[in-house]
């Protein structure tokens, strides 16, 4: 509670102005020992006179301080988080969910060791990976236009294998579109156009071929589907499949986490 | 150092009272001129009032 203000009468007796002046220094004595106090960091400020003391309420930066700091860790663990999201979706997601390379398929090829002497007709066994890529993009009328591109690395392996793409009106691969691709050196595009039907779902498979000499043909695998509106606009869908080898390392860095101890 | 509480007689003279007048005016008039001082803002705030000037150090965020 507040110290009440002083009666201020302009005439005093003696005894009276004894008991003002006294009362004066009573209460500057207190205003001496004034003391300055740490509160919340959400606190108001206030000064605080009673009777006996008098106190000013500070608000706490320290706390307020150690509340940033606290703010600035979390801002770098939730850039570092930030950038493994956006690794995981880099591996997970196409560049361009709306325009070029919207699908991809990868496999692995081998050129078996027929033994030497080794020559044009009789090449060296290795192995190499194909990256294939495949989009769609709406041209005019009911015309569609799809390119792949392919990558082999390295470039210079004989080994025969190759990537199929098949286009089909039904989502169990039946009825696909024809089309012929050329074959085109790493990072260059191969591109076809077909009449389309408008109001249609197209649905996208791959699959690697030949991809040990002579052996059997991969199973096509859904990659996701394409529909095309009456005025030409492509809504894309991607499948997304998550592969992980036992024992090798995550991506992005991430660490697994320890199995839960069984009870 | 912090300047001392003025000793009040219980019955002063007419010259006690005039001390007293004298001593409490001269501490209003420091007290008037109260200074703030800014201090780190891991500092402690504090209230010093001196014989001859009043100050309070105020933790800010830029104090040093």
């Amino acid at each position: 509670m507040s110290i009440p203000q002083l009666k201020n009468p302009k005439k005093l007796s003696y005894n009276e102005l004894r008991e003002q002046v006294s009362e004066l220094a009573r209460r500057m004595n207190i205003l001496t020992d004034m003391r300055a106090v740490s509160i919340s960091p959400t606190g108001t400020p206030k000064f605080n006179f009673s009777d006996d003391s008098a106190t000013l309420d500070v608000p706490s930066l320290e706390e307020l301080t150690e509340l940033t700091e606290d703010c600035e860790e979390l801002g770098e663990e939730l850039a570092e988080a930030k950038k493994t999201i956006n690794c995981l979706a880099d591996k997970l997601l196409p560049k361009e969910l709306n325009g070029s390379l919207s699908w991809s398929y990868s496999a692995s090829s081998t050129r078996p060791d027929y033994g030497p002497p080794y020559s044009p007709t009789n090449p060296e066994p290795c192995t190499k990976t194909i990256t294939s890529n495949i989009q769609v993009e709406f041209v005019s009328g009911i015309e569609l236009k799809f390119c792949r591109e392919d990558n082999r690395i390295p470039e210079d392996c004989a080994a025969t294998g190759s990537i199929d793409w098949s286009i089909s009106l039904n989502k169990d691969g039946s009825n696909a579109i024809p089309i012929t691709w050329s074959d085109t050196p790493n990072g260059q595009q191969s591109c076809a156009t077909r009449n389309s039907t408008l109001n249609t779902t197209y649905y996208i498979f791959a699959a690697g071929l030949n991809l040990n000499e002579n052996g059997p043909p991969q199973a096509y695998r859904y990659m996701g589907s394409f529909f095309v509106s009456s005025a030409g606009e492509i809504t894309r869908t991607v499948n997304t499949v998550n592969e992980f080898i036992e024992g090798d390392p995550l991506p992005c860095g991430l660490v697994p986490e320890p199995e839960p101890e069984e009870e | 150092m912090s300047i001392q509480k003025i000793e009040i007689p219980e019955n002063p003279s007419y010259q006690q009272l005039q001390e007293l007048q004298y001593e409490v005016t001269k501490r209003m008039n420091v007290l008037l001129e109260i200074q703030i001082n800014p201090v780190s803002k891991t500092s402690f705030p504090k209230f010093i009032f001196a014989g001859t000037n009043a100050k309070l150090n105020m933790p800010t965020l830029n104090g040093t």
